[in-house]
């Protein structure tokens, strides 16, 4: 039943918002393109996506180096898989009163090879993953959600520990950091790529306050999310590129970039 | 105005209020009007399309949209001869029940799962609940009896 309510009820709903959604970007963007400067707002724009697409490549580059370094050290290893990406635009929030968790509703669904677990990220950071899938929507959860779990570590101590949202307007938590691990504050934290369903590198968030309460074994480490999930339009959703592909992947070399 | 088309017009519109105020409950009405009105027929085929609307628009597992229906046709059955349905009390308490029911449900529900929520969020959307579902009500009411069914009038 859940799975014949996903088919049917996201599915619908997905189709009676978008034209809503529609409506309002179309008059939105007619209003911006014709009143502002049209044809430097397009070249914004252009450049806009061409500096995204190559944030994202910088980011995934950016960590390489620094795993390049340690994995010459080690024999026999074998190189992570790599991950595309495809665009996806937020059509509408929580849509329902069953809707409890922090979710919104993607324009992209099984038949755009969207499935659920898929990492979601914004060029500044990783923002959620899907939870569910119809035929041409899906719903992602947030990562500030106390349902969602990140395996990450520190940028530069190499730490390990496990990212638990607590709800809008609550810095996300770091689960599980021992009291004599040497995390301090400011530090970027990346995915660890532990688990497999998050790449490795991903930037997640900046540690904003470290605290040790009185008896507990553990750090309270408050993080600051690099990308805010409260203010998003539009997500990037990864996939390997070993398994099924969609068609317009932004960081698909075959593909022509803007200006070639 | 053609009752099958009222009530697809009122599904859309409520979708959409639904995506614009989240958390609010729009079917809830809907399916309060059609019990008061009698209207078993519409009620028949309308209350399977909410509950999968609503449980596929939502993010937890089936059965929370369901349940919560279920307590709201049960607790209008309760109320219906003790309360006069013209007076203000049948849908104060109906819409205050709505509320504390979608609460208990959303607790139950998640417990049972094991998914975390924020009890503060939820109780902060039961209470919004409860304060819009008499002003659909009140609206869907009187475009329906004026509108669509003057025969049913009771004002």
């Amino acid at each position: 039943m859940d799975s014949l309510a996903t088919r049917t009820g996201l599915e619908a709903v997905g189709w009676i918002v978008a034209p809503v959604d529609w409506i309002q970007r179309t008059s939105l963007d007619l209003w911006r393109d014709y009143v502002a400067l049209v044809n430097v707002r397009r070249e914004n724009e252009r450049v806009k996506q061409r500096i995204q697409e190559l944030e994202i490549q910088q980011m995934r580059l950016r960590s390489r180096v620094a795993e390049t370094k340690r994995l010459r050290r080690l024999l026999g290893f074998s190189p992570p898989p790599a991950w595309n990406c495809t665009g996806a635009r937020i059509v509408g929030e929580r849509m329902s009163p069953s809707d409890a968790l922090r979710t919104v509703l993607l324009n992209k669904g099984s038949a755009n090879a969207v499935h659920p677990g898929m990492p979601a990220l914004t060029p500044t950071g990783l923002v959620g993953q899907v939870l569910k899938t119809s035929q041409s929507f899906s719903k992602l959860l947030l990562i500030t959600d106390p349902n969602s779990k990140v395996p990450v570590i520190g940028r530069q101590s190499r730490t390990k520990a496990i990212l638990k949202g607590r709800g809008a307007g609550n810095a996300p938590q770091l689960d599980y950091v021992a009291r004599n691990t040497p995390l301090s504050e400011g530090e970027i934290v990346v995915t660890s790529g532990l688990g497999g369903v998050f790449p490795k590198g991903i930037p997640v968030g900046r540690i904003q306050s470290i605290e040790q309460p009185g008896q507990s074994l553990f750090q309270e480490v408050k993080v600051r999310l690099l990308s805010d999930p409260g203010g998003l339009e539009e997500v990037l959703l990864l996939h390997h590129s070993a398994r099924d592909r969609p068609k317009d992947s932004v960081l698909d070399p075959a593909r022509p970039r803007p200006g070639d | 105005m053609n009752e099958v088309l009222w009530w697809i017009l009122y599904t859309l519109c409520g979708i959409w209020i639904q995506g614009a105020i989240p958390g609010v409950d729009c079917f809830g009405p809907g399916l309060l009007l059609c019990l008061q009105t009698g209207r078993f027929k519409s009620l028949f085929w309308l209350a399977p399309i909410w509950v999968l609307l609503q449980e596929g628009a939502g993010s937890l597992p089936f059965g929370s949209a369901l349940l919560y229906d279920a307590g709201l046709v049960y607790f209008f059955l309760l109320i219906r001869p003790y309360i006069n349905l013209t007076s203000p009390m049948y849908i104060l308490s109906i819409s205050l029940f709505a509320g504390l029911w979608h609460f208990g449900v959303v607790h139950l529900v998640t417990s049972l799962q094991g998914i975390h929520i924020l009890s503060q969020q939820i109780l902060f959307q039961s209470i919004r609940l409860t304060a819009v579902f008499p002003v659909i009500w009140a609206l869907a009411s009187l475009i329906y009896y004026f509108r669509i069914a003057p025969s049913h009038a009771r004002f």
